[in-house]
């Protein structure tokens, strides 16, 4: 059996905010969070109950080690965590600013020239192909590089024929490439993907597909063997409130999977919400294979959960979850508090 | 007034509260330094006119390391904005036994990739007495040294005192290039400063007998080492720092002046660090002030090291002292008892 449920490949970023609802411009402290789109979803499904790992590459330095620790931290193994002992090599960082409206929020990337643009193939052993159910990767991960991207689609490659399941989530970052760029990138492993993660707006203006929600998801199933897709539905009232549901197609079965929205989120940290919800539908791919309404609500009940904590990572337990889960099915009275 | 212009560098400071160590820290304490940036906060404390010149980006991150400067007073009008980002260094306070660390992240920082054009050095220079900088800035890169060059070279022409601090970084650049490239910047620098080691570490001139580590400074071979220094780059004057670390925790304090003729040694300090960053620079400052104000050369080295060794009780890289408060500390109240 392998060692592993879900791996993850991606870059490890140190996030520095202000304290709550100060300003990056007044504020004398900023809080330390490690996040990354790939960490995210490995920590979330670590959450879940998941057997996680992280790919990736750290420098080799207490600012490194910091994020190490965090990762140990939220329940992810670092058995494939490798260190850049380069005496300029860096963590990625972003600053971010939380809004409140009519202010939106904010975020200055910092990340180039990082210690996870080294990474390399010759990084990893053999084995780590044979560790896992399921590997799951990002676009951003294909965006940070050339060197990031070749390692990523050499790993896709190397996963699927190991037999996992291929997991990716398009995220599209227009800072870091173009949609064209993004376009001809992510068709060429197109074929290698199983579970794919692509919203609305990215489907229409980065892959140009047109019609119905539906009719584009399916036409990803018709030219690609994808066998479940899966879009996020996110409205943004206010930057601190939310509703989020997502929809779900089983190309094998030809059905969509859905339900009601989480209405009203209220939103203390939106980063990473995105990346738990791909955790919670993994989660419930992974663990439910017969039932896909399951992936449907695991993902958007810890989609809504991770909006309400602060920080890129998920904290929760599967317990809480389920709650979340019942009182969002539930139509009669609601519990004010859990005592 | 007289009027001072520094350039290089401002960085953001990412340091742990306290003595919690980077891998255990859940924040940092943002603060802004450089060394040149730490000279000009320095001098507009001691009530000075003086300008920072550097280059920062555009964005918030950029704009809060302006700030940084301006609400001490310092004339960040020349300021070049554009690149991509802030550099950042994280520091790691040590205590007893247990050294400071510093992880620099300063590369490709919107000053170390800016280039000559985008200073003006005739117009920066208009009404300037003295322009001080570090060989913190040259060690950016060959762009940077480019940028020195014609800064000096600018400021000679206009007859403006130039100082310059040799600041040796070990983690930016080898000996031999700092050797090279300062070799060259130091033909018109007037007034060196350097500490106990940066001129072996630069240009190989050693004190004899002496041993930083162990906390042993010897006067006569830093009289050597001075006077090594004005004969092989005609220096008006040189100013030597002389640090004995007994700890990381505590430090002997004290310097000397060399003005070409005569040796003036400064009072010996014994400092209980609260942050050290920055000392240097303050010692600058302090030697800046107190020529430009035309004290008699040994009241400059008092007051220089006072500076300075106040300088070592506040956190945060910027000197924030009054010069009401190094004079008194130079007229003997080093008691520490609460002034009322």
């Amino acid at each position: 059996m392998e060692k592993f449920d879900l791996l993850t490949l991606g870059e490890v970023l140190l996030r520095l905010s202000p304290p709550a609802s100060q300003r990056i411009m007044n504020s004398t402290t900023f809080d330390k969070h490690v996040g990354g789109a790939e960490l995210n979803v490995a920590a979330g499904g670590a959450l879940l109950g998941l057997n996680t790992g992280i790919i990736s590459k750290l420098p080799d330095n207490g600012i490194g080690y910091f994020a190490r620790n965090m990762i140990g931290f939220s329940g992810v193994k670092d058995d494939y965590l490798v260190y850049d002992a380069h005496k300029d090599s860096r963590l990625g960082l972003y600053y971010y600013e939380g809004g409140a409206h009519p202010i939106k929020p904010s975020i200055t990337y910092d990340r180039k020239n990082t210690a996870m643009g080294t990474i390399s193939i010759e990084d990893f052993p053999k084995e780590m192909y044979e560790s896992t159910r399921c590997f799951h990767i990002s676009g951003i991960t294909l965006a940070l590089n050339r060197q990031t991207r070749a390692t990523a689609t050499t790993m896709i490659k190397r996963f699927k024929s190991a037999g996992a399941l291929i997991s990716f989530d398009v995220n599209f970052r227009g800072n870091l490439w173009s949609g064209e760029e993004a376009k001809s990138c992510i068709e060429e492993i197109l074929p290698l993907i199983d579970i794919f993660f692509c919203s609305e707006s990215t489907a229409r203006l980065t892959f140009k597909r047109t019609g119905s929600l539906k009719e584009m998801m399916q036409g990803f199933c018709d030219d690609y063997p994808v066998s479940i897709i899966i879009s996020t539905m996110r409205t943004v009232h206010s930057p601190k409130r939310h509703s989020f549901t997502s929809l779900l197609f089983d190309s094998r079965s030809n059905q969509f999977y859905e339900e009601e929205p989480y209405i009203d989120i209220e939103v203390i940290d939106r980063i990473g919400s995105g990346d738990a919800f791909v955790a919670g539908a993994l989660y419930g791919i992974l663990t439910y294979e017969n039932d896909l309404l399951k992936a449907v609500e695991y993902g958007n009940a810890v989609s809504a959960l991770k909006n309400t904590v602060a920080g890129d990572l998920l904290i929760s337990t599967l317990r809480e979850t389920d709650e979340i889960i019942g009182s969002h099915k539930r139509t009669g009275l609601q519990k004010e508090m859990n005592r | 007034m007289a009027r001072i212009i520094t350039f290089g560098e401002i960085m953001l400071r990412l340091a742990p509260e306290g003595y919690y160590r980077f891998t255990q820290a859940d924040k940092y304490g943002a603060t802004y330094g450089g060394g040149e940036a730490n000279v000009a906060v320095s001098l507009a404390n001691f009530g000075m006119d003086t300008a920072f010149v550097t280059k920062l980006p555009k964005h918030e991150i950029g704009q809060v390391g302006v700030n940084a400067l301006r609400r001490f007073g310092v004339d960040t009008s020349l300021i070049a904005r554009g690149g991509d980002r802030v550099g950042i260094y994280f520091l790691e306070k040590g205590a007893s036994q247990r050294p400071s660390k510093v992880v620099y992240d300063r590369a490709g920082s919107s000053i170390a990739a800016a280039t000559t054009l985008d200073f003006d050095w005739n117009q920066i220079f208009e009404g300037v007495d003295w322009f001080h900088f570090t060989g913190i800035t040259p060690a950016l890169g060959d762009n940077v040294v480019a940028i020195c060059l014609e800064a000096c070279k600018a400021a000679k022409e206009k007859g403006i005192t130039i100082s310059c601090d040799l600041n040796y970084r070990n983690k930016l650049w080898s000996k031999e290039k700092a050797g090279q490239v300062m070799g060259e910047l130091c033909r018109f620098v007037d007034v060196c400063i350097v500490n106990e080691e940066d001129a072996g570490d630069v240009f190989g001139i050693k004190a004899v007998d002496t041993n930083v580590t162990t906390g042993k400074v010897n006067h006569e071979g830093y009289k050597d080492v001075a006077r090594q220094l004005a004969e092989r780059f005609g220096f008006s004057k040189v100013a030597i720092t002389l640090r004995g670390s007994v700890s990381a925790n505590d430090n002997n304090w004290a310097a000397m002046l060399y003005d070409g003729t005569k040796f003036y040694f400064s009072k010996n300090y014994r400092i209980h660090i609260v942050d050290r960053m920055g000392g240097g620079d303050s010692f600058g400052a302090g030697l800046i002030y107190a020529s430009l104000k035309g004290f008699e050369p040994q009241a400059v080295i008092e007051y220089a090291v006072a500076a300075s060794c106040l300088k070592h009780s506040i956190e945060g890289d910027f000197n924030q002292v009054s010069v009401d408060e190094v004079l008194k500390l130079v007229g003997g109240d080093g008691s520490g008892r609460v002034q009322r």
